[in-house]
Parts: structure tokens; sequence; C-alpha cells
């Protein structure tokens, strides 16, 4: 397919326009469906520090303290996500790669777990209700820890070894998890594999910020490194021909990518298909080459992690389904569409 | 002055592969590496970017010492056509081509006039114009080889480092090559199959056996039919062209005809 670099800042700026307009319309649409007109006057008078008229002070309340942080998560991890994917597959060089190739979030999993069936450590006694997020990460890093130290050979950390690390350690966490659930009541074993599909009910304006940040710092590095990012898809000795650092940018690599992972897991579950699937399709349109391919995907990401999520919230309403069942039901079809397209085009 | 190679020794999975090798390439020659499979001519091109770090020894280029300078310093300085096959996501030519420019550029800044003219000028001369939007994944290994001989171009080396580059090319493009690495006056080392494109396009030989180099010099010094028995267990017969009188070797196998 040719890669056209003059649709990519159409395309990038037609993804963000879709994201600001998704933000307030996400936000209208719930249990109780809110005017437009009214969210933006409640986010109007939060920025100017005015207070907002004519808005009732309940539907201030669920725009500014529920749906607008929401919202604003469920862009972050859409963006996070499809960023995190795009790196994991040049990583490894494998375009089957996701951010939970690493165990991420089987880690996260087992942490999750272990504080909310049996209360671990009085984590919860300590943390309150961020005492999941907190074993989450805790969780992913440790994780993370074990496929690192799995992953290393001689001076680098082979791509090889990181899959295959991953995925033996994803096993043993998953069995873990598993038998944390089994162990548990069957109540708590509910709010844990409601946990492990994944959602954003967790949002508030106080476990924002940390994702947000590091999201923000991990792709400012992505999209200074992209060039690096090309030459390591192309291979390790074509990388280090033209000048990259293999061994270094490969740990820093893991090391944001598992971090910033390792955050929006433990804040919003394992939410599946957005990181696999959103760079293959920012790849479909504007090609491989990363600055197109990051430009595009994370936006992209961020608003079909918020349009899944309001599925999530009014499909079943007034029950919430995990979205990590709206982003698979959508996902798995669309990657199976890719493969098939991908092969079409292979015996062509 | 000049790619310098002081007692190297390699080893890769606790087994020496280059024993104590020095050897310099000068300035503005084209140099070929021969030897047969396994004699260590890949790893030795692989020390000579960087790619491998020499358990003893040093590596040299124009006198500066490689482990002393960066990844980057030493692309600008020396560009590499390896034999690695890239294909695993849909890059264009345009791409690979562009990563040429990846020690020159600073990251947010995009390709500028200058990075897509040597661009414009790589693809023409090594013949890929046409081939400028298709996917490598989409190529023949020639044109995948040509383009990526395009990509070490803008990469405007001073040491031009290639291994087997005539490797899955028609005869056609395995002469454009090698006339394209002569034409361009940079410095080069060519690891080569073909002993009889070495007598044509290389001013100097280096063959190696066993991770050792046995013989250093010009071709019809290091090419005599006893050396290559020696190194590749073959007759070999000196002939000359009766059409341009162009020395050509031809080889048989050992014992009665």
């Amino acid at each position: 397919m040719n890669s056209r670099p003059s649709r990519v800042p159409l395309l990038t700026v037609a993804a963000l326009v879709a994201l600001v307009v998704s933000v307030p319309w996400a936000i209208t649409l719930g249990t109780a469906d809110i005017a437009v007109t009214d969210v933006v006057e409640v986010i109007r008078s939060a920025i100017t520090g005015q207070p907002a008229r004519g808005v009732p002070a309940g539907t201030v309340s669920i725009v500014w303290d529920l749906r607008l942080p929401r919202v604003l998560l469920a862009a972050t991890v859409g963006a996070g996500l499809a960023l995190v994917g795009a790196m994991m597959q040049a990583l490894v060089r494998n375009p089957l790669a996701d951010p939970y190739i690493l165990g991420v979030s089987s880690g996260a999993s087992v942490g999750a777990a272990a504080v909310m069936l049996f209360n671990v450590f009085g984590l919860r006694t300590v943390f309150g209700a961020q005492a999941v997020s907190v074993a989450g990460f805790a969780g992913a890093c440790a994780a993370m820890a074990i496929v690192y130290l799995l992953a290393r050979s001689g001076a680098g950390v082979s791509p090889q070894r990181l899959v295959l690390g991953g995925v033996a350690s994803s096993y043993v966490f998953s069995a873990i998890t598993s038998l944390l659930i089994f162990l548990g009541t069957p109540h708590a074993a509910g709010n844990v594999l409601f946990w492990l599909l994944g959602g954003l009910g967790r949002a508030s304006w106080n476990t924002l910020a940390l994702p947000v940040v590091l999201y923000g710092v991990v792709a400012g590095y992505a999209l200074l490194r992209a060039p690096w990012l090309n030459a390591l898809a192309m291979g390790d000795d074509l990388a280090t021909s033209v000048g990259v650092p293999v061994n270094r940018f490969r740990r820093e690599l893991f090391l944001a990518s598992a971090l910033l992972t390792g955050v929006l897991v433990a804040l919003s579950g394992a939410i599946g298909f957005v990181g696999l699937i959103l760079p293959h399709v920012a790849r479909l349109l504007v090609g491989a080459d990363h600055r197109r391919l990051l430009a595009v995907a994370m936006p992209l990401g961020a608003v079909f992690v918020i349009w899944c999520d309001v599925a999530a919230r009014t499909v079943a309403a007034p029950q919430v389904l995990p979205v990590g069942v709206i982003t698979a039901l959508v996902g798995g079809p669309l990657f199976v569409a890719l493969l098939i397209r991908r092969t079409a085009g292979a015996a062509s | 002055m000049g790619l310098g190679v002081h007692g190297v020794t390699v080893a890769l999975n606790g087994r020496d592969i280059l024993h104590e090798v020095s050897v310099r390439f000068a300035r503005g020659e084209v140099t070929a590496i021969i030897g047969p499979n396994g004699s260590g001519k890949s790893t030795l091109l692989r020390c000579l970017y960087g790619a491998l770090t020499p358990r003893t020894g040093h590596v040299t280029v124009d006198g500066d010492d490689l482990a002393t300078l960066s990844r980057q310093q030493i692309a600008r300085r020396v560009a590499v056509v390896s034999q690695e096959n890239p294909a695993t996501f849909d890059f264009s030519v345009h791409d690979a081509v562009a990563l040429g420019r990846v020690p020159h550029r600073s990251g947010w800044s995009g390709l500028s006039r200058h990075d897509l003219d040597l661009m414009d000028d790589a693809l023409h001369r090594t013949g890929t114009t046409a081939l400028r939007h298709r996917p490598l994944s989409s190529l023949s290994g020639g044109e995948r080889q040509r383009v990526m001989v395009a990509r070490a171009l803008v990469q405007q080396p001073e040491y031009l480092l290639l291994d087997e580059p005539t490797n899955h090319l028609d005869i056609r493009y395995q002469l454009e090559v090698l006339h394209l690495v002569r034409s361009l006056g940079v410095t080069a080392v060519v690891a080569l199959h073909d002993l009889n494109l070495v007598w044509r396009w290389c001013d100097a030989v280096v063959l190696m056996s066993d991770g050792q180099i046995t013989a250093v010099g010009s071709p019809e010094a290091v090419m005599a039919p006893e050396r290559c028995r020696a190194a590749f267990h073959v007759e070999a017969r000196l002939m000359t062209d009766g059409h341009d009188g162009s020395r050509l070797l031809r080889f048989s196998l050992p014992g009665p005809p």
C-alpha cells in the first residue's frame, strides 16, 4: 500500500477534531441525559472560575465530578494503549504484540485480586479506595522486573526472550489470579472479574493526574524517537548502522511502555484490543513510519475508548458493562477483517 | 587515516571467531574481504562499525577509537549494507531510505529539503526511483538490496561496508552495485563470494580463513592459484579474456579432471 505523507496532517487533524467533539458529546450520554450546552457551560465555568449559570447543582456534579474525569481517563487510556501497542510492536518486532505481551496486566491482576479478595498487607486499610490501584501497580512492576530479568542476554534484552518471558509469566500470573478467585468469596470474585475485564469507573480528578502526566511524557519521548522506532522495527543491524544505540533504546522503551501500561492497567483494568488494533489501523491509513503512525493512532485510540465506554454505560443501563467487553466485541471482528485483508494482500 | 583493526579478537558464545586480527583499510580504496563460509568475514565487518565489541584489541576510524565514539558519530562516518532482510512491517521504500538521514537529524524535525534531495539522488543512482512508494515487502531480493544501498548513500558516509551485496542480485545488478560503489569515491570494504568480481572491481583483497587473515594485498598477489587452493580447496586457473585482456579465475574440484 502507498504511504501518502500529505494525508497525515489531515487525518491527524480529523482525529483531533473528533476527539474534541467526542468529549462533551460523550458527557451528555448516560443514565441521565444532559444537554450539551449545560456540559459546555460547566466546563466554561470551571475554566473561568465563575459559577455555572442556569445549570442545576446535581447536573454540575454529574458533569464535573463523574463524567468529565471518566471521559478524560477513557481518552488517556485509549491514546496510551495505542501508543504502548505501537512501541511494543517495534520493540519486539512483532505485529501481534500488544501492551500486555510483557505480562504487565497479568501481574497487575494478581495484585488487584489479592487486595480485593483478601486485603493483602492491610492495603485497603492504608490506601482505602486506591488500594486496588496501588496493588495493581505493584503487581505490574513485579511482573515487569521478572520479565526483564528473564529477557536479559549479554548487553541487551532480546526481543524473542521478552515475548517468551512475557507469555510464560502471563500464564503463571493468570493461574495465581484464578487460584485467588477460587479461594475467595463469590461476591468478591465477581468484583475481581469485573476489574479484569476493564472499566473506567475508578476515574476521578485525584486519580487522573498520574496517568495523564505519564502519558504525556511517554508520548513526547516516542514522538521524539520516532525515527529510531522505525529503524528498530526494521532490524537490529540496520538500527545499529544508522546510529541507534539498540540496547539502551530497547531498555528505555521497555521501561517507558511497562510503566505506562502498569499505571493504565492499575486504574482501568486490562482493556483489550485497543493496543493491538489501533497501531494496525493507523498503519493501514498512513503507513508504517512511526512519526505518522503515532500522530494518527493516539487520537483515534482516545476516540475509540471514549465511545466504547459510552456504549458500556448506556447499552444495558443502569447496569454498567465492563468496557473491555465492548472493545473486544468491536475489536475482535475488526482484527479478523484486518488479518483477512493482510493475507489476501500477501497472496496477490 | 583509514579504518584500522588492531589485534582484534572476537568471541561469540564463548568461542573465538576472530583471532588477533590486524589490518588497515586505506582511504579511497575498495577492498574485498574473501574467504570460505565461516571464515569470519561478516564478523570482521561487524567490528568495523561497532556492532560487535572485540574481546581484545580495538578498531579505529581515521585514528579515533570506535569505543570512544557514540553510535550516531559512527553512523555519520560509516554506513553499512548488511544481509538483514527487513520486511516485518509495511515500511515503504521511502521510509527505508529516509532511515539513512537518522544520524544527521534531530528528533522532532521532519525531512528537510536537503534530506529529500539526497534521497532523490540516491534513489536515482540505484535505479529505485520508481519503487519509492512500494512497500519493502513487495520487492524482490535484488530490489530490496538496491534500496538498502540507497539508504546507505543518503547517510553520506566516508566509509561504506557491504556484506555480500551481490547476493540475490541478477548479474546486471551485481555489476551495477559494484560499479556504483566504485564510482562513489568512498572508501569501501566489501565481503564478496564471487572471486571474479574481485578482480574487476577491487583495489585490494583481504583473504580470511578460520578467523585469521592469511593474506593482504593486490588481487594479483592474494588470489594466486596456490592461495585459492589452500583457502577454498579448489583448483584455480588464471586465464586471460581474449577480448579485452582482463583476467579470470576458473575453478574446478581438485583431483583428476
